[in-house]
């Protein structure tokens, strides 16, 4: 509004400044022409007199001849001498016409040129009387008749005469008033001159003042529209790089122009090397189970033609290897026209967010089976003990005959190991006080003697090696539970003469510093079917000895100290397994609120 | 079956919501010589409590209306120096009850293990020999 106002004003004082000087200028050249003009016909006016005066005295010097030609005729009655007069007269006539129409606009001069023409017209009559008399031989030179002669020539000079000085007079008048009119047209034309120089000047100051200042305020305005042009770019490149998503953005063709600094991070691409590469190439991404090549978010918003969320379980494949699970989404950018100029791809890094999914899942589970179990096992608890106090009571009456007694026993012990097993599960679920500073190369020893006196009984081997000497937070007795369960399943995994190898190895995982114990056989291994069952409850290879919730506990346990672990095998079976723990030196490791819950629950029942 | 002379008869008062268990540990409480009461909730238990003479509690935890700990506490409030056991089908007991009684012991565990128990807490030298069993 204000930028279309600026140049309307623009253009009129554009106008005036072209305008103005413009009229000026004709103004003066017409008063330039006139004053010429008048000029002219002031010098016309002079020539003309000059013509008047000029036949005047022609006419006056003939007059003069034919007076002297007719005084010597009549002195020597020569014929000779009339020439000249007879010559004037003819002479004359033409010349008395032409002076009459040249000054027929001066009735004044009219009338002198008429007095003029009339004493000549007398003197001409006495001439010729006299030219008669002396043909007819009378005395001509009497005084009387010559003194008449001059007499009539002299009244014909002086009105002649006065004729010729009444022109002459109007001719310097006239050539006065021309030459000032010369002077006007001079003077003026300077003073036009100054007059117009003064005038634009002026105007031309004015409107330099306008125009600049015209041209001040758009200048203003244009550097007011670039700063602010300016800190927006600057605004929206702070927010860009200030943003805890990665950022991606693409032409039409889905060349990258522009990357966040957390972008950068994920693909691992910096913005110069990936500016004009195509998207697909910096933005791999497949799928987290298939690990196939998820559909380019190009074609996606494209073919949508709207904001899409790309598809779940898609991980991110950096220039270095390194996988992302990611939650993005794309948009298409459109230009003025509405068509599609590129899409923008916002898109975070959700590891951590998708592993704590995974983990609260999972604590959901052992949660809910807490419970089942707690329940289960009060319902199992009871009717067992009542079992085996009957079974109890049965071999105390049969001590005569220990065959039988014996038979009772054993099923007395086998309902008992149910008692057990159920007694393990819930034990899962103890209380537990804060964690407290474990020697680990102690407690792997204890663990290894203790299984190597009841289960290896010398026919297998286990090595250890203590890679790690340190101390490490965490539940001393639950810590011993999980290694006793692994070098267990280790122990028995393995024919006679196998060999179990314990190595510990201070490690970092997760930014968390810490210790990795291997736990490896040279086993049967374990299949890859079974390998996907190995952490659920109740899986177990060991048919009738195991519970199958070695595992299972183990994990759990292991999770509460913030750790991992992870069980690799070659199912070809000459390699064996090995079952990896971390554990981190230092941990939050408590009993949750949901396990107390869940364990306060199941003693309500 | 031998009747040990130091059971001497003893009056032992068992409190379980479960009958037939409570009933089956009547049976076994009495081969080994003792007297036994017993109440299928707290407030019988209590009742009885107050009239006879017994000289030794095992408690069941979890019962409807009034729970072991309840039954211990006022129990321990009467009478101090009376020997309870708590057995329970649970093995996370509040560490209150745990403080409150002598004996924790889980339901599952093999029968000499409650024997051995009271049979200590009464005369503090007796012992059930166990007789040999595989529990594995």
């Amino acid at each position: 509004m204000r930028g279309n106002m600026d140049k309307l004003r623009f253009q009129k004082v554009l106008r005036r400044v072209i305008l103005i000087p413009l009229g000026v200028a004709v103004i003066l050249a017409v008063t330039l022409i006139l004053e010429v003009q008048s000029f002219v016909n002031r010098a016309g006016l002079v020539e003309h007199t000059d013509r008047v005066i000029a036949i005047a005295q022609r006419i006056y010097r003939a007059r003069i001849d034919q007076e002297t030609g007719l005084r010597a005729y009549l002195l020597t009655n020569d014929e000779r001498f009339l020439q000249p007069y007879r010559q004037g007269r003819g002479e004359t006539r033409n010349l008395e016409d032409q002076l009459r129409q040249l000054i027929s606009d001066n009735p004044e001069q009219q009338a002198r040129n008429e007095k003029a023409m009339q004493a000549y017209q007398e003197w001409n009559s006495y001439a010729d009387e006299a030219i008669a008399m002396a043909k007819t031989g009378q005395d001509v030179t009497d005084p009387k008749l010559q003194l008449r002669g001059k007499d009539l020539m002299d009244r014909y000079r002086e009105t002649r005469k006065e004729f010729i000085e009444h022109e002459e007079e109007l001719r310097n008048q006239r050539e006065s008033s021309s030459r000032r009119t010369l002077r006007f047209v001079n003077v003026s034309v300077v003073v036009l001159c100054v007059l117009i120089g003064g005038i634009f000047s002026v105007l031309g100051r004015k409107q330099l003042v306008n125009l600049s200042g015209a041209f001040n305020v758009a200048l203003d305005t244009a550097e007011a529209n670039a700063a602010e042009a300016r800190a927006q770019k600057e605004w929206s490149h702070t927010i860009l790089h200030s943003i805890g998503d990665a950022v991606i953005a693409t032409d039409a063709e889905g060349a990258i122009t522009f990357m966040n600094p957390v972008a950068e991070n994920l693909t691992g691409w910096n913005l110069q090397e990936a500016r004009g590469t195509a998207l697909v190439k910096v933005f791999r991404i497949v799928n987290e189970q298939t690990r196939e090549t998820v559909e380019n978010p190009i074609d996606k918003v494209r073919r949508l033609n709207r904001v899409v969320g790309l598809a779940n379980h898609t991980i991110l494949i950096s220039k270095n290897g390194q996988e992302f699970a990611i939650d993005d989404s794309g948009s298409p950018i459109r230009d003025a026209s509405g068509a599609m100029a590129g899409i923008v791809l916002v898109f975070r890094d959700v590891t951590q967010h998708r592993s704590l999914e995974a983990a609260l899942r999972s604590n959901e589970r052992l949660a809910l089976a807490g419970r089942l179990s707690a329940s289960i096992a009060h319902e199992i608890h009871n009717p067992i003990d009542t079992a085996s106090n009957l079974l109890f009571m049965a071999s105390e009456k049969t001590n005569d005959q220990p065959e039988i007694q014996k038979l009772m026993l054993d099923a007395m012990g086998q309902v008992l190991r149910v008692a057990s097993i159920s007694r393990n599960m819930l034990s899962l679920h103890r209380e537990s006080s804060t964690p407290t500073s474990v020697k680990l190369p102690e407690l792997l020893d204890g663990v290894v003697a203790l299984i190597e006196e009841t289960i290896a009984k010398g026919k297998r081997k286990i090595r250890v090696e203590h890679g790690f000497d340190g101390n490490i937070e965490g539940f001393p007795g639950e810590l011993r539970q999980v290694f006793t369960n692994v070098v267990k399943n280790a122990v028995e995994a393995t024919s006679e003469g196998g060999s179990v190898r314990i190595f510990s190895v201070p490690t970092q995982e997760a930014g968390k510093d810490g210790v990795l114990v291997h736990v490896a056989d040279n086993g049967v291994g374990i299949s890859e079917q079974m390998k996907s069952k190995l952490f659920t409850p109740f899986a177990t290879t060991k048919e009738e000895s195991g519970s199958g919730l070695g595992l299972w506990v183990s994990r759990a346990i292991v999770r509460k100290h913030e750790g991992t672990i992870r069980v690799s095998s070659a199912e070809s079976g000459y390699l064996g397994t090995t079952v990896s723990i971390f554990l981190p030196v230092k941990t939050n490791a408590r009993i949750s609120a949901d396990e107390v819950a869940a364990t306060t629950e199941g003693i309500a029942v | 079956m031998t009747v040990s002379a130091n059971s001497n008869g003893k009056v032992i008062l068992c409190v379980d919501d479960e009958t037939v268990g409570l009933s089956v540990r009547k049976m076994l409480l009495e081969s080994q010589g003792y007297r036994v009461l017993t109440a299928e909730n707290g407030r019988d238990a209590l009742v009885l409590f107050s009239s006879e003479d017994v000289e030794a509690v095992i408690l069941d935890y979890s019962m409807p209306g009034m729970n072991g700990n309840v039954v211990a506490e006022r129990m321990k409030e009467l009478r101090p120096d009376l020997p309870i056991i708590m057995l329970s089908a649970y093995v996370d007991l509040p560490s209150e009850t745990l403080a409150l009684v002598d004996k924790s012991i889980t339901k599952g565990e093999p029968p000499p293990v409650l024997l051995d128990a009271i049979s200590r807490l009464l005369n503090g030298n007796r012992q059930v020999q166990p007789k040999a069993f595989s529990a594995k």
